[in-house]
């Protein structure tokens, strides 16, 4: 369980602060953070002379490899030390971790990265303990701190971010971290001057909410050109095709149900078990629709659903397919 | 009463069988080919009956009523082992312990006999395993395959056996044998060996199951409820709830009584939570419930299927004016009815959907979604 940001004593320092000491511990299973926090230390080191980095899996670690890396080094080189994957560590880096927390070799900057779980509990105890310095790294809920992160990005780069660019830009690509970061970086590199949310949309828009369902959706009502590009955007975003034609299955099953019938949305609810808000928009994409060409798109789209698990070599192109033919027999 | 009474319509195949047992020296793997519901498996029974025989003349083997027969017959025979599987697919697995065991003298017989049910079932890759052995068996092996026919399995396999083809027994020889055996009336056994196209099996269920004859009759009358696309799809959701509820309820509660002796025999309470190191098992029981629970699913989803054609293999039997006997003659009217408001061609396509509909239902397709492209193109022409 990842403590409570801002609550705890022990939540740590922001990573935009962290500065090189002794022994930094990078706590929190955001990688995009925990990599920034291990460059800005980095790059503080390189800004005053030259330094000596050893890089470790903790998962990998052999036995006397810290105490080899952190020894003084003959051209007395500041010495950096960076351990990855705290939270796999095995047996031997654990003891080695512990004897050096004892006694920190001077000169030296041991920072850790630890992504969350109970394994080496112990260690990070006695790290907190012998004062090691602790980066929060732990992954943004809220969309608060999202926006909070993009506009730091922008300001760090000195550069002006408008308040509805940063909430656009959330809502388009908040899910991953690291995209949001990827995105910063390629508005301030391709602009110039504000990002507002003209600009954002002109390279995100259409992005927001691409699933399976809006996908359906715009198909069933004969917006070809919306659920195509919606589409793309699922399908690029990592949406797996089979769920998309599900949900195509769905909403021409529930379209079929109501088709032609001539009764209260209210009675059909009940009737079908369904809810009425479903009944309704079903009833309202019911009006684009004939018998035939709705017979036509189920056989097509059972024909998809075939493709998509393992009769056709594309499955992307099974489902635009089925997306295209659909939308096009929609009457608008 | 010998071994090859409850084999109707099959004189062809039973006189040549009859022969390699009186010769004494039986080819070492044999393919009994035929429809479903002709009785392949139990004519390799029958067969391995006859072959273990413990009548001393040649030619009077097969008696069924020495111990032998009666042993292999039921089933308990130590050296004739019947191998079927639940699930979709034959486990590559189980049939590398079949290789091994076709290596074993037989105990107490003249023959080890292993006959394995619907070899239909197996991946080119599970099939590829008992090659091998089918080839050149052990002196004291005989192989028994059973599939629906010669094409179902691998050419090198079909080449390293001796075929046995069986027809399809008549509907009187299957009535006669539902009277004889099951002591069924002769309207129940000549109404149920109709409705089943002689599939012997299936003519036993209907006749004793008043469920089944009531599910049998749904789905045969679906198409007259069929009018529009709604109409469709709502008895294409029906139609997959009918066949599929009572499948799908047995399989569960097998899975259950399973995961409860599996924790038995591991000492676990039923509450108790499972250690890490057994989680696997539990895990591989949980994988082959599932691998049974689809069989079992689709194979009823199927019978539907089949039972769905017989109403336009009617329709078009009328349309035809073939004047060939009606599978549903209950449903005489209408049938007569739905035939004169459409062509044969129409028939013919809905046919063809219900076949593709068929092939289907064994990819992993989601099956509602293949019933109802199946469903609404059963709509009646405009």
């Amino acid at each position: 369980m990842a403590a409570p940001r801002g609550t705890s004593k022990n939540a740590g320092i922001s990573w935009r602060t962290v500065a090189p000491a002794p022994m930094i511990l990078l706590q929190g299973s955001e990688e995009l953070l925990a990599s920034r926090a291990f460059e800005l230390v980095r790059a503080a080191l390189r800004a005053s002379g030259e330094i000596e980095l050893t890089r470790f899996e903790a998962a990998a670690y052999e036995r006397g490899e810290l105490l080899l890396a952190s020894s003084p080094s003959l051209f007395s080189e500041t010495k950096l030390v960076e351990v990855r994957g705290l939270a796999t560590m095995n047996e031997d880096f654990l003891n080695d971790a512990l004897t050096y927390a004892k006694s920190p070799a001077p000169d030296v900057t041991l920072i850790m990265h630890h992504g969350g779980g109970v394994r080496g509990k112990k260690l990070l105890d006695a790290l907190k303990a012998a004062g090691a310095v602790v980066v929060d790294c732990q992954p943004l809920k809220k969309d608060a701190e999202k926006i909070d992160f993009v506009s730091q990005e922008f300001r760090a780069a000195k550069r002006k971010l408008s308040a509805e660019g940063a909430r656009a830009l959330v809502a388009a690509l908040g899910n991953d971290l690291s995209e949001l970061g990827a995105a910063c970086s390629q508005l301030l590199q391709d602009t110039t001057g504000i990002v507002d949310q003209d600009v954002v949309d002109k390279y995100y828009g259409g992005r927001v909410e691409a699933t399976g369902f809006k996908v359906a959706d715009a198909a069933l009502a004969g917006r070809a050109d919306i659920a195509l590009s919606t589409l793309r955007h699922a399908l690029a975003t990592g949406t797996d095709p089979v769920p998309i034609v599900a949900s195509l299955a769905m909403k021409l099953r529930q379209v079929a149900k109501v088709a032609g019938v001539r009764k209260s949305s209210g009675q059909l609810a009940s009737e079908l078990g369904m809810p009425p808000w479903q009944v309704q928009q079903a009833q309202e994409q019911a009006r684009h629709w004939n018998p035939d060409d709705l017979a036509r798109c189920i056989r097509l789209v059972a024909e998809a659903d075939a493709q998509v698990k393992g009769a056709s070599r594309d499955p992307e192109y099974a489902v635009e397919r089925a997306v295209t033919q659909i939308s096009l027999a929609a009457r608008r | 009463m010998d071994v090859w009474g409850d084999l109707p319509g099959q004189e062809k195949a039973i006189t040549a069988l009859r022969r390699a047992v009186a010769e004494g020296n039986p080819a070492h793997a044999w393919l009994f080919t035929g429809p479903p519901g002709s009785g392949r498996s139990n004519a390799a029974r029958a067969f391995a009956a006859a072959l273990q025989c413990q009548v001393p003349d040649p030619e009077q083997r097969g008696c069924g009523t020495c111990k032998a027969c009666i042993t292999v017959l039921a089933g308990t025979h130590p050296d004739v082992a019947l191998i079927s599987t639940e699930k979709v697919n034959y486990q590559i697995e189980d049939v590398r312990t079949l290789i091994t065991k076709a290596q074993d003298r037989p105990s107490t017989a003249p023959w080890r006999v292993i006959i394995v049910e619907d070899a239909d079932r197996m991946t080119e890759r599970t099939t590829n395993v008992l090659l091998k052995s089918i080839e050149e068996p052990p002196p004291h092996t005989v192989w028994m395959l059973c599939a629906p026919s010669p094409a179902d399995v691998l050419v090198t396999i079909r080449s390293r056996c001796r075929s046995v083809s069986l027809a399809v027994p008549t509907r009187q020889s299957v009535a006669e044998l539902l009277v004889r055996r099951d002591g069924l009336t002769t309207e129940q056994a000549d109404f149920a060996a109709r409705v089943s196209q002689s599939h012997i099996g299936v003519a036993r269920r209907l006749a004793r199951d008043e469920q089944a004859r009531r599910r049998r009759d749904t789905t045969v009358r679906l198409p007259l409820r069929i009018r529009s696309v709604s109409d469709a799809v709502m008895a294409a959701a029906e139609l997959v709830e009918l066949s599929t509820a009572e499948a799908t309820a047995s399989s569960t509660e097998r899975a259950e009584t399973e995961a409860s002796s599996l924790r038995t025999s591991l000492g676990l309470d039923a509450d108790s939570p499972i250690p890490p190191q057994q989680r696997s098992a539990f895990k591989a029981l949980e994988e082959n419930a599932k691998r049974r629970a689809r069989r079992a699913t689709t194979d009823a989803l199927d019978r539907s299927l089949i039972d769905l054609t017989t109403f336009f293999r009617d329709v078009l039997v009328l349309q035809l004016r073939s004047g060939s006997e009606l599978v549903n003659d209950y449903l005489a009217d209408p049938l007569h009815a739905y035939a004169n408001a459409s062509r044969s061609e129409q028939t013919i396509a809905k046919i063809d959907a219900i076949a593709e509909a068929r092939k289907r239902i064994w990819t992993p397709g989601n099956p509602l979604l293949t019933i109802e492209a199946m469903a609404v193109s059963l709509r009646p022409a405009k």
